[in-house]
């Protein structure tokens, strides 16, 4: 019995998952293609052919990962876009098979990696309770024995009877967190989801997750980009990049190689930096800065204007390209786009074009961090997508002129607005 | 405390059906689902149910029936009441994984679920219409024989010959969406080649047939006619043998569900 309690929860050895370019497997044959090739494999005297695989179409999205969790632990897993996170939890949530290695889970696993997946909309809130519950493997017995619990830390009693349509995103997500937060899995997986729900909500989620693993001896393990609540909830954390990890570490040393590896990656040259997509050519986009006013980098006061350069390479083939300029929160939501052919009618072609300049004459949106993604289409069709392109501080300033400004929790933008009071 | 191991699996696999069993109140949730939220938003409601069946069997005594010789509405009707509920329930079961993409993409559950879930709407709009056969019956004067208890049994034939069609077809479906369009074409087929709105004249082609001898049986039990149970035995075994193997498939399939649908 003894030894049984030292065993980890979680058991993860070598876990490799490749993806065929496109995410999808050989979806490069038809279906005549297909037939055709399985006939000849059955009739053909030779050994089968081995199709010579071409290594640049496959893609690993997570390699030779190994770590252990022990019992009662909450473990952040943070990193980059694309850095495995999610497919590390898909195989963890059993919805799809590693390609090679194995993990080992002891105890029912929850998982919450999509907000409100299996509602339906059509139905009442009370009716994807149950089919929700039942989705994540409750038995009906149990979805009645907790229906209230979940219906009260969700707060949406007064809809219980409406169809799930008509629900504001939020308290979709809050209905769809009590559900799993009741399964009384002995691991609980949670992808970005709390995002979505008001920052109250998000609090008592975060706590009812501590409650979770601390009182109930479960294990918890979730994805955020919030290093705030990363710090605040996890006992350790795990970073990964390019599909690897270092495994379980401290908090503090992991986020701290967390914002280093951020910072490395910024300083390499965009030209050399893996794209999120790319149609097969060169890259076109070699270089980007932003700048305030004076000139200063990555910097911009609310309200101040805001330049933005793009160096462009590879453009020969171009005909009609439209640059993007995307901007996103810290809390992953896109905040606007700056496109060229929407904003200025302009359409890109040929070699000539060396580099752009996009001008905003007054930023307004709400003191942050955010995150610049450049986009690039060609005939309406997308030839490039950077991640991450780069970065900028958005500062306090008081264009209000009273000294105060709404903060990113109340909202997105900071509107100049007059208030007066009615006689 | 249940362990799972999670690794690459190669081949053919089992299926799990104490997993299975563990989820059975999903089964019953997903088919509730789609009972509610068949006929939201029509003004007619489950009279849909009815109507199908019912209006074929007057078109076809109007237009086929001089070619056929056969323009009985009870004949037609009890022929074409379960003729519908398999062909809905192919429809369902071939389209269930698709159609359910978000969930396959998103949460772990068994999947099969999913196109078995997708029979209990046609088999509720089954009892829903078999409410017209009884009136039809009465209205002409057909008294049902002892033959009307086998009715269960040829139920689940039917719901067994449509899994066998229909889980095949869902699990290629995620694959190439050419089986969507399959579908409706070998229904059509297989209608001409059933003995649905005509008498058993080709024995041999309805023994082979999966739906042959149970829709005879099923119009035989209503009409009071002798039951070809020679055929009844022969596209039974048919029908099971067809799901052995459409459920062989789909267990080799099930793994690779999430990453290509």
């Amino acid at each position: 019995m003894t030894t049984h309690r030292h065993q980890p929860v979680i058991h993860v050895a070598g876990l490799g998952k490749r993806y065929r370019l496109g995410g999808q497997a050989r979806l490069d044959q038809t279906l005549p293609e297909v037939i055709s090739d399985s006939m000849r494999r059955i009739f053909a005297r030779k050994p089968r052919r081995t199709a010579p695989r071409k290594a640049n179409t496959d893609f690993w999205a997570l390699r030779d990962v190994s770590f252990s969790i022990e019992r009662g632990e909450v473990i952040g897993v943070i990193g980059r876009n694309g850095a495995g996170k999610s497919t590390l939890l898909k195989i963890l949530a059993q919805i799809t098979d590693p390609t090679e290695g194995r993990a080992q889970l002891r105890g029912r696993v929850a998982s919450l990696l999509e907000v409100g997946t299996g509602f339906h909309p059509e139905l009442t809130g009370r009716e994807n309770i149950y089919l929700n519950g039942a989705i994540m493997s409750m038995t009906r017995r149990e979805i009645k024995a907790k229906f209230d619990d979940i219906v009260a830390f969700s707060g949406v009693e007064a809809f219980l009877d409406t169809p799930v349509k008509r629900y504001s995103s939020g308290m979709a997500v809050r209905l769809a967190f009590s559900v799993a937060a009741h399964l009384d899995p002995e691991i609980l997986i949670i992808d970005e989801v709390l995002a979505v729900g008001d920052a109250a909500f998000q609090k008592k989620c975060l706590g009812k997750m501590q409650d979770i693993a601390t009182s109930e001896g479960r294990t918890v393990l979730f994805v955020s980009h919030n290093m705030d609540s990363i710090m605040h909830l996890s006992t350790k954390v795990m970073v990964m990049d390019g599909g690897r990890t270092g495994g379980i570490e401290p908090v503090e040393s992991g986020v701290k190689r967390y914002f280093a590896a951020m910072a490395e990656h910024d300083s390499t040259p965009l030209l050399d930096r893996p794209r999120k997509f790319s149609a097969g050519r060169p890259p076109v986009f070699d270089n980007l800065r932003i700048l305030g006013p004076d000139d200063q980098a990555n910097v911009i006061p609310c309200g101040g204007a805001m330049r933005v350069l793009i160096d462009l390479a590879n453009m020969q083939s171009i005909q009609q390209g439209e640059c993007g300029i995307v901007i996103t929160n810290e809390q992953g939501q896109r905040v606007a786009i700056l496109q060229s052919r929407y904003h200025a009618n302009m359409t890109l072609e040929g070699t000539s074009i060396t580099r752009i300049e996009c001008e905003v004459p007054s930023l307004s949106l709400v003191p942050g961090t955010y995150q610049v993604d450049l986009s690039m289409v060609d005939n309406a069709r997308m030839i490039e997508y950077v991640d991450c392109a780069g970065r900028f501080e958005v500062v306090f300033a008081d264009v209000l002129g009273t000294g105060r400004l709404p903060n990113s929790k109340q909202g997105h933008l900071v509107i100049p607005a007059t208030w007066k009071k009615a006689a | 405390m249940p362990i799972t191991v999670l690794q690459a699996r190669r081949g053919w696999q089992t299926i799990d059906l104490a997993r299975l069993w563990r989820f059975r109140d999903l089964l019953l949730f997903m088919a509730l689902r789609d009972i509610k939220v068949r006929y939201k938003q029509t003004a007619l409601g489950a009279v849909w149910a009815v109507l199908q069946p019912f209006a074929m069997m007057v078109v076809i005594a109007v237009f086929l029936g001089r070619f056929t010789g056969v323009t009985s509405p009870v004949f037609l009707y009890a022929g074409l009441l379960p003729w519908t509920f398999f062909a809905a329930s192919v429809n369902g079961s071939t389209n269930s994984l698709v159609s359910n993409a978000g969930m396959l993409r998103k949460i772990y559950f068994p999947r099969l679920i999913l196109p078995v879930a997708a029979v209990g709407a046609p088999l509720m709009d089954y009892m829903v219409a078999f409410t017209v056969l009884a009136g039809l019956m009465a209205w002409y004067g057909v008294a049902p024989t002892f033959d009307i208890l086998l009715l269960p049994l040829l139920v689940l034939l039917t719901v067994v010959a449509a899994l066998g069609v229909g889980v095949t077809l869902s699990a290629m479906t995620v694959r190439f969406r050419d089986f969507r369009y399959v579908v409706p074409f070998l229904i059509q087929v297989m209608f001409f080649a059933t003995p649905v709105i005509y008498p058993i004249h080709l024995p041999w082609l309805v023994r082979l047939n999966p739906m042959g001898g149970t829709i005879a049986a099923f119009r035989a039990a209503v009409t009071g006619e002798p039951i070809d149970f020679v055929a009844l035995a022969c596209s039974g075994a048919i029908a099971c043998i067809m799901l052995a193997v459409g459920l062989a498939l789909f267990a080799r399939a099930e793994r690779k569900f999430a990453d290509l649908v």
